[in-house]
């Protein structure tokens, strides 16, 4: 019986070609996309978990609260963990981080920037799961200037030499000698590393670490089995009470430590100075939503086309039943065959998996794991997936199949009944509320990235060329690079500064006039000189720039942005003061500051983020800020050959360090690089789902045609004109998608109203939006139906007529 | 064998009421061989339709083999029609997807016959039927005579008790129809109740009675005797 089915399905397959492969293509994108999107879901929540100990390790981060500003970061001061140690037996161990910035390592003639350097803890092999190829988990990294090299890094600097005992010139100022290879850290981990330089190094020469107050390493801690963290998270407080309490409340400031579990960081974590860039659980839930969906859709092509087909199938349907078929038999036949249709569609969307992976891999910025098939539950999740598909798609046509009665085949009685086409009707408005939904999420992720790419940011990122690591420079050094650099032809200007917008920055407290001394306020700070301003193109609003004429100047004078001075509540702030604890001073004394100007707001970051008040001093010694970034003004045009003359002069000024630089404008875009890539998702996703829905209104549309022939051709004979006929045919459809744009449009902007939520500034969601998207899906489906439309409508009418 | 009593049917669409049959009582034996006659919409084909089990009267009583099955459910009547009753079609109605073995093999299939035997009794009524030689090709790819062919093939496979054919003749021209009848007649010859609708006076004269429908009532029963030499 089996086997009679399956060759009749097949052969059913075979005859009608054109249904056939516009169900199996649809079923098969639509599998494809869920397929791709799943494996994509479970990568992300697959995060850190390869870690034997992934259960029972947690991040320790902080949160300080200042003048009633509360900030988190996943940050620790040095003696931090291994108080926490010692302190609390449940805690079996802690392993420290320190993330290096942009490093050069040489190695010989060999000389890389590179980006993945961290400090760890030895214990880092005890309490994660990196292992290591070469050397000794016991010890390799419990010395001063150790380092363990990832395999892939062992390579690039020693080829097949053994690495171990070997030295790498780091910074031209630290030599590490090799005491380990570990294998490479798999992508699925919320930090990874290329080289892991011992955090004794840190310990015995920045003596400045070891302060309570100094918060500026990780920290990751190992519980003891089945403790609770909540419970230890709840002790931590006397922790800080207990060794740097009243430091704090001297200078009015609270620190709460706080616990992550390991396998949450990923997907949930998402502060100021993460060691990476994290997931969003929004989006894991955004693009499981999306794959059921184009699953769904593509499934709703198959009931539709399976029930617009029905009457081709009722004689067949009537001569089973009149030869003693019971309805459950056909009912298992119909499922048998929609579940071979599934069948056939997965083994298509593997084969589309294929050849589309590296594409998605390039959209997402992100390559998946082409060796799914090593996957244990690959296979039996493909075959569940067969099975749901099949059973989605083809358990309503079955049930309307299976539901002819012979008698009424025999009379030919068999009209495709009024219920039948409004229940098509309610499938096409879904499917496209869906797809239209994804078309006008699509159109406004490009208006809000054209939107952040347009926007005046307060300062002109265009021909800004920025070179990294001054701070590695003496002031006398940064000060004579700057001078030969501004005399070269095509340099406009050339300034010195602590932060590039989109690059660093950090916080301190500070006491502006009218605050009292318990309500010091906790406020990004950036270091410049006198070039800077101008040649961003930054604007005074009152006030001066800095002056070198002026000694004072380097000394005691600020200026401050417009939120700075709202957010004071100063109408006039030149002449105001702003004063700052002195770390100096043993007794909380205090340094005055005076401001001298006032610059138009400009954006330090993303435009996710609300500028923040912002304060600006010149080169003023006991604040911790460094200069680290030299930022060059080029003339337009020509840039290349004065990226050369650059080049060049670099190579005299140093020639230990290979030339690094940057341009501002691409740094400054690629804080959008997730919301591009999100961009891009959407937009593919909406065209997979515009694909498949128009595969279905094809499909649809041409079992319409045939069954309106006789009509048409009775309406051609009464003197119906062709594009009577065509617009008759559009009608319908027409309707249905812009009904279902009535749908789509409340759903597309609370959706997006929540993903615009996420930047500080952004556009609104205009009408516009709305009406372009109705135009493009009414664009779609005219051309879809219409090619169906004109071909029954130009039909000699007589042709028609003549069968009846 | 057959026996209607007040055998009603209403037909009701859009307030409007029709009765396509009226109070028909009709008693047919075993091994009879009864044609049916009557203008178009005289309720020819519904009756064949009650009798055939693939509708239930609206009034009156049906007794199949002694079984008053007027009031059987959809599943109850597609188990009794199984095995008991043949179907041939003005319309061949033959499936399109199956080859001619296929379509014949049809009834077996549902009524849960083993493969081999199925093989085994499909070839025989082909054989029977003279169309062995077509048996792996599809419906369109025969003449309408021999699509009817299959079609009886078909009716009979399963050995019903009773055959209804439908004008089996209609589609045909005279030389196919003369073989049809043939066969029906030959069937009947063996034992099988034939009863069958029709318009050609010629054919009905085959069948041993003669009932005449007229507005959905039996106005005459035409008995004869028949002997066969």
């Amino acid at each position: 019986m089996l086997r009679n089915y399956l060759k009749f399905a097949l052969r059913n397959i075979k005859r009608n070609k054109g249904y056939s492969s516009i169900n199996i293509a649809g079923l098969a994108i639509g599998m494809a996309c869920c397929i791709l999107i799943t494996m994509w879901v479970l990568e992300e929540l697959s995060f850190d978990r390869y870690h034997e100990n992934a259960e029972r390790i947690y991040r320790v981060g902080h949160e300080l609260t200042i003048g009633g500003i509360s900030r988190t970061a996943p940050l620790v001061s040095l003696p931090m963990a291994p108080a926490m140690v010692s302190e609390y037996p449940e805690v079996v161990n802690a392993v420290r981080f320190s993330k290096s910035g942009r490093t050069s390592v040489r190695y010989g003639d060999k000389v890389f920037y590179e980006e993945g350097i961290l400090f760890a803890d030895n214990s880092v092999f005890d309490i994660f799961s990196f292992p290591l190829v070469e050397g000794d988990p016991g010890k390799a990294l419990t010395a001063p200037l150790t380092a363990v090299l990832c395999e892939t890094i062992a390579r690039k600097y020693f080829g097949d030499e053994n690495p171990i005992g070997k030295t790498l010139l780091c910074n031209d100022n630290r030599n590490f000698t090799i005491t380990g290879v570990v294998k490479d850290v798999p992508r699925n981990s919320h930090f990874t590393f290329d080289i892991l330089c011992s955090y004794e190094t840190l310990v015995k020469e920045e003596a400045w670490r070891s302060e309570w107050g100094n918060i500026v390493d990780y920290a990751y801690i190992l519980l003891e089995k089945n403790n609770d963290y909540r419970a230890l998270e709840a002790k931590l407080p006397a922790l800080i009470d207990k060794n740097f309490g009243e430091q704090l409340q001297q200078i009015g400031v609270s620190i709460k430590l706080f616990l992550q579990p390991l396998t949450s960081i990923h997907l949930n974590s998402h502060m100021m100075g993460e060691l990476a860039g994290n997931g969003n659980i929004d989006y894991v839930y955004l693009f499981s939503g999306i794959a059921v969906f184009i699953l769904l859709i593509a499934c709703v092509n198959f009931i539709n086309l399976a029930t617009a087909r029905a009457l081709g199938r009722a004689k067949e349907v009537g001569m089973r039943k009149t030869f003693g078929a019971v309805r459950s038999k056909l009912i298992r036949q119909f499922i048998g065959e929609s579940i071979l249709f599934s069948l056939l569609a997965v083994i298509l969307a593997l084969l589309l998996l294929e050849l589309f992976l590296p594409l998605f891999g390039s959209i997402t910025g992100r390559e998946l794991s082409v060796s799914f098939w090593q996957l244990p539950w690959f296979i039996p999740g493909l075959l569940v997936l067969v099975l749901l598909v099949g059973l989605a798609a083809g358990s309503y046509p079955a049930f309307y199949l299976s539901s002819f009665r012979p008698i009424k085949v025999l009379k030919g009685d068999l009209k495709s009944g009024r219920t039948n086409a409004r229940f098509r009707s309610v499938l096409v408005i879904f499917q496209f509320t869906f797809s239209i939904t994804l078309i006008a999420g699509t159109i406004i992720v490009y208006n809000q990235l054209n939107y952040v790419r347009s926007v005046d940011l307060g300062f002109q990122q265009e021909q800004v060329v920025v070179i990294p690591n001054m701070n590695r420079f003496r002031l006398s050094q940064q000060e004579s690079l700057k001078n030969e650099l501004s005399g070269l032809a095509g340099v406009v200007d050339v300034a010195l500064s602590s932060g590039v917008p989109g690059r660093g920055g950090s916080m301190q407290s500070f006491l502006p006039e009218g605050f009292s001394e318990d309500q010091s306020q906790l406020i990004a700070v950036m270091k410049i000189d006198e070039r800077y301003l101008p040649a961003m193109g930054i604007e005074l609003v009152s006030g001066r720039n800095f002056s070198k004429a002026i000694a004072t100047d380097s000394v005691e004078s600020v200026i401050i942005n417009e939120t700075a001075a709202a957010k004071f509540g100063w109408d006039e702030a030149i002449g105001k003061i702003i004063k700052q604890t002195n770390p100096e001073s043993e007794e909380g004394g205090y340094l005055s500051n005076t401001v001298i100007g006032v610059v138009k707001d400009f954006h330090l970051s993303s435009l996710h983020e609300p500028v923040e008040p912002l304060i600006i001093v010149n080169k003023y010694e006991p604040f911790l800020e460094t200069i680290r970034f030299l930022s060059i003004r080029l003339e337009p045009g020509n840039i290349r050959n004065t990226m050369d003359l650059i080049a060049n002069r670099w190579s005299n000024f140093n020639s230990n360090l290979p030339f690094d630089y940057f341009f501002l404008d691409e740094s400054f875009a690629k804080q959008y690089r997730h919301d591009e890539q999100l961009g891009n998702l959407v937009l593919s996703f909406s065209l997979l789902a515009v694909l498949i829905g128009c595969l279905g209104l094809l499909g649809l549309s041409s079992f319409t045609a045939e069954q309106r022939t006789r009509e048409i051709a009775v309406r051609k004979v009464l003197g119906a004109s062709i594009v009577g006929i065509v617009r008759l045919m559009l009608r319908e459809f027409i309707f249905l998608v812009l009904l279902a744009n009535v749908f789509a449009w409340p759903l597309a902007y609370l959706i997006m109203k929540r993903w615009l939520e996420s930047f500080a500034y952004h556009v609104d969601i205009g009408m516009g939006v709305f009406v372009l998207t109705a135009l493009i899906s009414m664009v779609i489906a005219v051309i879809t139906v219409g090619y169906q439309a004109v071909k029954t409508a130009i039909l000699n009418p007589v042709e028609a007529l003549r069968h009846e | 064998m057959i026996r209607t009593v007040n055998l009603k049917k209403l037909y009701t669409t859009d307030e409007v009421e029709t009765t396509a049959l009226n109070n028909v009582n009709l008693e047919i034996k075993e091994g009879e061989f009864v044609s049916i006659m009557g203008p178009s919409g005289c309720g020819k084909s519904t009756l064949l339709n009650l009798l055939g089990l693939l509708d239930n009267p609206s009034e009156g009583e049906y007794y199949f083999m002694d079984e008053q099955v007027s009031q059987y459910s959809e599943r109850k009547r597609a188990l009794v029609r199984k095995g008991s009753i043949g179907f041939v079609f003005q319309s061949f109605n033959l499936i399109d997807e199956l080859t001619v073995f296929e379509n014949v093999e049809l009834p077996l299939l549902y009524l849960g016959v083993s493969s081999s035997e199925r093989k085994k009794r499909v070839e025989e009524v082909l054989e029977q039927m003279q169309i062995m030689a077509r048996r792996n090709h599809f419906p369109q790819q025969l003449s309408g005579g021999q699509q009817q062919r299959v079609a009886v093939a078909r009716a009979v496979v399963a050995r019903p008790k009773v055959i209804l054919a439908d004008e089996p003749t209609g589609n045909l021209d005279s030389k196919h129809g003369d073989e049809v009848m043939d066969l029906l007649s030959q069937l009947n010859e063996a034992g099988t109740t034939i009863v069958m609708v029709t318009h050609s006076p010629a054919y009905a004269e085959r069948g041993q009675r003669i009932v005449h429908l007229f507005d959905g009532h039996v106005v005459t029963e035409n008995i004869k005797e028949k002997f066969h030499v």
